[in-house]
């Protein structure tokens, strides 16, 4: 170049180019609005995972509160109006499902629990001696049976001192009221023509080992006596045997006799034998007088009267017992207690026992007022009363018990509810009228989710160990063959293969690698499952299994650990191997000794990531594992995988405002923390144990 | 300096010389030994795909056995059916298909529009005025089938006729299909077979006593009609084409934004922010990204595209006007998914076989109408009724002159179905009969609610966009820096510089890496069966915001039904997608070798 010979024109360029110096500092604009954009497409990828974690959190969240509801099986006992908070619902069994805190739906209006009284009466016949053993057991004992301690027992019997020493070691001093009296029948079927009385010895006979009638008084038939009495346990056999055999049962039961607890059954041995003869009390009697026929006693019939003067030998006292802690404790049992000692004879003789004397009830009645400390027995109104009562023993009792209990109920002792009103919006509250359906909300908790092994969202059944467990079964049978396959065939392509052969051999690795997985899950359905049926039978191997598919998906990842393990063979510098065999090592002893432990943390990751893989492969399971969920530990046995899952709800006709659309986040949200966690765990093993040269 | 090493000359460090080759021997032998393991290694995985290529080539080629439904002789009585004139052709059809006659008119000699159709006159329709005046001015519909059937005799030629003949009334069904291995080893047995217990089979099935095998031949499943005809649930005349339109589609959306995306996202990363806290974030993330399982990416598409942006993914924001179809054109799209069944609801009062109903059961299946899924019991009879009912409900449905009445009764073996207030297409308005399809079908397909083709595209965007900047960020580092260098010597500035030199010299390279990507991203099945693709769609794809189907799709709704001839023609859409691929990385390969540039 010449120097330029118009020194104006040198200026001018002088000029311009200090000019274009200046450039520098001018602020330009459209480079910085490129570089915001360029940015803005490197921050895209941010918002997709910050997006993906958005969307399945967000489902999953609704997953957990979307309210579900299920019928109780019961309805609102009363009308309730807008302003009402508390009301009772029909009586029944346990509602377990209602707790304080959770919520209800009555109609279209959801409620908040704010108190709930499952208020119920339980009564149980395990005889009185059984009745006492489980009231005076110890925590431990009950826990054994499953089985609480009763709060009121019955009993025909006066307890006994034994008895008494053992409620002392819990406790529990006993306290006695006398409700009515009972006498104990004797009774024979109604088809009985021969015996209308009998006396006392010949009693006696024929409940110690009598065998015929004719051994009893002549002119009876020479039939074989059956006897049919109450069980060991009930306060009525004890009575019996100490009242006519004088304490000796042996004989008695040496005559192996019909035993039961449940009178009523009792009544039916009695009534299908014409030659048995049995004892109970008189209520049952006085139900089943059609089918029975009573046998009275030295000529005297148990009656009102003789009874009560004393005349009839078979009388005797019943009771319920508690105990004034109990009663200090349990409100409720003390109300029960006063509604029994005011009612007992309103119902006693229609429940078909007598009723005891008025000064027998007086001092039951002062009883109660000495173990509460009351001053007089006060009126109960059961719809105030709150809590769960319970009752066991004798089943002479138990009738009477019963009619009162059901009295009490009749009364207003039902399960009751206060809740705040209105809980979503506060405009939905409504008045409801008597009937309507009790709903609760079953949503699925965490825990349900993670520990349940059922998954049948059409019974809002949601545990995703079964499909976890599928999804482990095809990724473990994946990893057993993609593991060793892949990295033999790593280890021949790194230190073994020739360049030409490496050449020929990676791509067809590649290809394999590039194959769509709908592809291989065809393969896995028409060429592998048929495989396996031929070689294990068609009977033991489902046309569906997860065998299979996580065959299939290994030959997926075979490429996988194989490229990224032989790139970390390949970066193990040549000198290691060169010093190895400088010792003498062979190839075999180099490739395992030196070469893979040196390049170990490459071949970890591969593994991790190729694991990851297997876990987030769908279409090879969707089409060859099969579909519904089955918790099964067989390779041959068909089962769903989260994957396999997630494409089958999703392809089908799927409402997007409905459970099984939010379940499929869910498990999607297991999924991707999954393989998430996965990813960076061989993220960190490469970066940390990578063994640099 | 030498360093003195004792020795201990008492020990002894080698072994005895005997012992020390047997032991050098049993070391090679292991040696050996491993070396076949990984030979074995690398053989499986080969053997692997060559079991798979030949297992899909197995199920596509084969041998079937094919019946008529009714035989030629017995139309003709004995002559050979080539030997018919065009009258006598015409007037079999009239007397077995009189019912179809205006849809062969339609598909064969008709001059006009399918949309005009049903309200053109005779003569506008076979396009000739001197046609016989007394039909001249008349609908078509209000002439007799005989009259139908001199129309075709006297403007189709006669080889059309023999065809419709053979097509309509002959009828043939593949009855049978066995893989190519039987077909080249096996013949024999095959051909028993099929003449044995599988023809006693099909008679008994479709009640047709006298079905003789008209044919056993070879027959290769992929072949050029299975490349252009659409969907159908005849295996034997389905194609693939909207899939494949759909297929090439999902591209197109892919590349066109993912592509731009992607290199400015790696543009950025390499040239740009190159220690920032920012840059190791995004790389980090991309690099998670990439481990995603791609059913994620499908949830995440269908939260926000198909949800969240549905007035955009739908077209709604655009006034996209969803090409309303008139009657004529629903019944075009429609029609095809009955498989020319008579109950083309503009027929009068169709009498349908129970091979029929079955057929359309089937297809109701395919569209998954949850009145009959219900009832979806093996039992024919019972989904039959279903049928009827679910006829009945749509009819039902929509608003029609009360004057005008419908019945769908029982009759023996056949199911007759007389829909009387749609049998006059033209007297209901598009919007009617479209209510009565929704409820008939339940297809949906005129307003996709977001399950569309640009849902899909954008999620499989998403699902490529890892990949695409990986690709480009090593493309654009393979540049030199003394080229950047050189360029801002000059003078450039960084983006001139970036977009003057280093970007061509990279292009090959992300371009490869684009197409490598699209390649895989063509082979996802997952996503797109979240993101809603649809299962049976016989329309073609028109726009972004049309419903859409995908060819692994399409594999995969064929290969999880159980009849064997749905493998059949999945392996034939195996080797169409797989083609596609191997075309793909073909064109980045060749890109690779003759563009790229080497500093």
């Amino acid at each position: 170049m010449s120097e330029p010979e118009n020194p104006d024109l040198t200026l001018h360029l002088v000029q311009r180019k200090s000019r274009s110096l200046n450039l520098k500092h001018r602020v330009k604009w459209h480079e910085v609005v490129i570089q915001m954009s360029l940015l803005a497409c490197g921050l895209l990828s941010i918002f997709t995972t910050i997006g993906i974690i958005l969307v399945l959190g967000n489902e999953s969240i609704s997953f957990f509160t979307r309210d579900q509801w299920v019928n109780s099986n019961r309805a609102i006992l009363s009308d309730m109006d807008e302003s009402a908070t508390e009301f009772t619902v029909e009586p029944g069994k346990a509602l377990d499902a209602i707790t304080v805190g959770g919520t209800i739906r009555v109609g279209q209006e959801v409620m908040e629990i704010v108190e709930f009284h499952n208020n119920r009466f339980e009564l149980d016949v395990l005889g009185t001696s059984g009745g006492f053993r489980s009231w005076c057991a110890t925590d431990a004992q009950l826990a054994e049976v499953g089985r609480a301690r009763p709060l009121i027992v019955n009993a025909s019997r006066p307890i006994q001192q034994a008895e008494i020493d053992s409620c002392a070691a819990v406790g529990i001093s006993p306290l006695a009221f006398r409700v009515g009296t009972d006498a104990l029948a004797i009774v024979a079927s109604a088809d009985n023509d021969f015996i209308s009385g009998l006396t006392f010895a010949e009693l006696q006979r024929i409940f110690s080992g009598a065998a015929r009638w004719s051994d009893i008084r002549a002119g009876f038939p020479d039939d074989p006596i059956t006897l049919v009495i109450p069980g060991e346990d009930s306060g009525t056999f004890d009575f019996f045997v100490n009242e006519v055999l004088d304490g000796d049962a042996a004989a008695l039961l040496a005559t192996e006799p019909i035993r039961s607890e449940n009178d009523n059954q009792l009544v039916g041995s009695i009534k299908r034998d014409r030659y048995s003869i049995g004892f109970f009390g008189y209520a049952y009697y006085a139900k089943n007088r059609e089918d029975l026929r009573i046998i009275a006693l030295d000529g005297v019939a148990p009656t009102a009267a003789t009874v009560k003067d004393g005349s009839y030998a078979l009388a005797r006292p019943l009771f319920i017992y508690s105990d004034a802690g109990l009663m200090r404790d349990h409100a409720q049992l003390k109300d029960f207690i006063s509604f029994y000692l005011s009612h007992v004879k309103d119902v006693i003789v229609d429940v078909g026992y007598f009723a005891a004397s008025p000064e027998v009830m007086a001092q039951a009645r002062n009883k109660w007022i000495r173990a509460t400390g009351a001053v007089e027995i006060p009126t109960i109104d059961p719809a105030a009363v709150n809590g769960e009562l319970t009752a066991a023993g004798s089943s002479t009792v138990f009738p009477l018990t019963e009619r009162i209990a059901e009295a009490f109920v009749e009364a207003g002792y039902l399960p009751r509810l206060r809740v705040k009103r209105g809980l979503r919006g506060g405009n939905t509250i409504a008045p409801h009228s008597a009937g309507v359906a009790l709903e609760y909300n079953d949503r699925p908790t965490i825990i349900e989710f993670f520990t349940h092994t059922n998954w049948i969202p059409a019974i809002g059944e949601f545990g995703v160990i079964p499909l976890i467990n599928a999804t482990l079964m095809t990724s473990a049978i994946a990893m057993l063959v993609a593991l060793p396959l892949g990295l033999g065939a790593a280890i021949y392509l790194s230190e073994y293969a020739s360049p030409r052969v490496r050449k020929t051999l990676k791509p067809l690795l590649e290809i394999l690698a590039g194959i769509p997985t709908v592809v291989y899950g065809y393969f896995a359905l028409t060429f592998m499952t048929p495989l396996l049926r031929a070689v294990f039978g068609v009977d033991v191997v489902n046309i569906y299994n997860t065998g299979s598919a996580g065959i299939v998906v290994g030959i997926l990842i075979i490429p996988l650990i194989s490229s990224m393990s032989e790139d970390a063979l390949h970066a193990v510098p040549n000198a290691l191997r060169e010093a190895s065999y400088g010792l003498g090592a062979t190839k075999l002893e180099t490739v395992i000794k030196v070469v893979v432990p040196a390049a170990l943390s490459g071949i970890l990751a591969a593994f991790i990531v190729a694991v990851s893989r297997a876990i987030g492969e769908t279409m090879i399971v969707a089409i060859a594992a099969g579909a519904g969920p089955n918790f099964s530990f067989s390779p041959f046995d068909s089962a769903e995988t989260m994957t396999g899952h997630i494409a089958r709800i999703s392809g089908g006709d799927l409402s997007y405002d409905s459970i099984d659309y939010n379940s499929i986040f869910a498990i999607g949200l297991t999924l991707f923390v999954l393989t998430f966690m996965l990813n960076v765990m061989s993220r960190v093993i490469i970066n940390r144990f990578r063994e640099i040269y | 300096m030498g360093v003195l090493i004792e020795v201990d000359k008492s020990k002894r460090y080698m072994p005895e010389e005997g012992a020390f080759y047997r032991r050098l021997r049993a070391r090679h032998r292991r040696g050996r030994w491993s070396l076949l393991f990984n030979y074995f290694s690398v053989s499986l995985a080969a053997l692997a795909l060559l079991a798979l290529f030949f297992n899909v080539a197995n199920q596509a080629f084969g041998a079937i056995g094919l019946v008529n439904t009714i035989e030629p002789q017995k139309l003709t009585n004995g002559r050979p059916l080539d030997a018919l004139n065009n009258n006598e052709l015409a007037l079999i059809l009239a007397e077995h298909v009189s019912g179809r006659l205006r849809v062969l008119i339609r598909d064969t000699i008709s001059q006009v529009a399918v949309d005009d159709f049903t309200s053109a006159s005779v003569a506008e329709i076979v396009g000739d005025a001197k046609v016989d005046p007394a039909l001249a001015g008349e609908l078509l519909k209000n002439i007799s089938p005989e009259q139908q059937a001199g129309l075709l005799a006297k403007y189709a030629d006669r080889g059309t006729l023999r065809n419709l003949v053979l097509d309509e009334v002959v009828e043939q069904q593949v009855i049978a299909s066995f893989p190519l291995v039987d077909a080249i080893f096996n013949f024999d047995s095959v051909k028993a077979e099929i003449e044995g217990p599988i023809l006693q089979d099909f008679r008994r099935r479709e009640r047709l006593d006298d079905a003789e095998v008209t044919i056993i031949r070879f027959h290769s499943w992929l072949h050029n009609e299975f490349l252009t005809t659409p969907m159908s649930s005849i295996p034997a005349l389905a194609g693939v084409r909207s899939a494949l339109i759909g297929s090439i589609g999902l591209m197109a959306v892919a590349v066109v934004v993912a592509l731009p995306i992607g290199v400015g996202a790696a543009i950025y990363l390499e040239e740009y922010a190159h220690h920032g806290f920012i840059n190791r974030l995004i790389e980090t993330n991309v690099r998670n990204l990439a481990g995603v399982p791609s059913i994620i990416y499908g949830m995440l598409g269908l939260a926000i595209f198909v949800r969240a942006l549905a007035p955009f993914t739908s077209g709604m924001i655009f006034h996209y006007n969803f090409d309303v179809p008139t009657v004529g054109s629903v019944i075009e799209r429609i029609a095809p998914a009955f498989e020319g069944a008579t109950i083309t609801i503009r027929s009068d009062a169709a009498v349908v076989d129970v091979a029929t109903v079955e057929r359309v059961v089937d297809t109701f299946m395919f569209y998954g109408s949850p009145s009959l899924t219900m009832h979806g019991n093996s039992d024919l009879r019972e989904m039959s009724r279903s049928l009827a009912e679910a006829l009945r409900i749509a009819v039902d449905s929509v608003p029609v002159r009360a004057d005008e009445d419908y019945d769908i009764e029982l009759r023996g073996d056949y199911y007759r179905f007389d829909v009387a207030p749609i049998s006059n297409v033209a007297a209901i308005s598009d919007d009617t009969f479209n209510a009565l399809m929704a409820n008939l079908v339940r297809i949906n397909s005129f307003s996709p609610n977001g399950r569309t083709l640009l849902s899909a595209g954008l999620t499989l965007v998403l699902l490529i966009l890892p990949i695409i900047i990986i690709n480009a960020q090593e493309a654009i580092r393979a540049v030199p820096q003394p080229i950047r260098e050189a360029s801002y010597g000059l003078g450039a500035t960084r983006w001139q510089t970036i977009w003057h030199q280093v970007l061509p010299a990279a292009l090959p390279g992300i371009m490869t890496g684009t197409i490598l990507s699209v390649s895989r991203a063509v082979g996802e099945t997952a996503p797109l069966i979240v993101v809603g693709a649809a299962t049976f769609l016989v329309t073609d794809p028109t726009s972004p915001f049309s419903q859409f189907t995908a060819l692994p799709i399409q594999i995969y709704q064929w290969t999880a039904r159980p009849q064997g001839q749905f493998a059949n023609i999945a392996a034939a859409a195996i080797i169409v997608l797989l083609a596609l691929m191997l075309t793909l990385n073909a064109a980045a390969i060749i890109l690779r070798n003759r563009y790229s540039i080497r500093f």
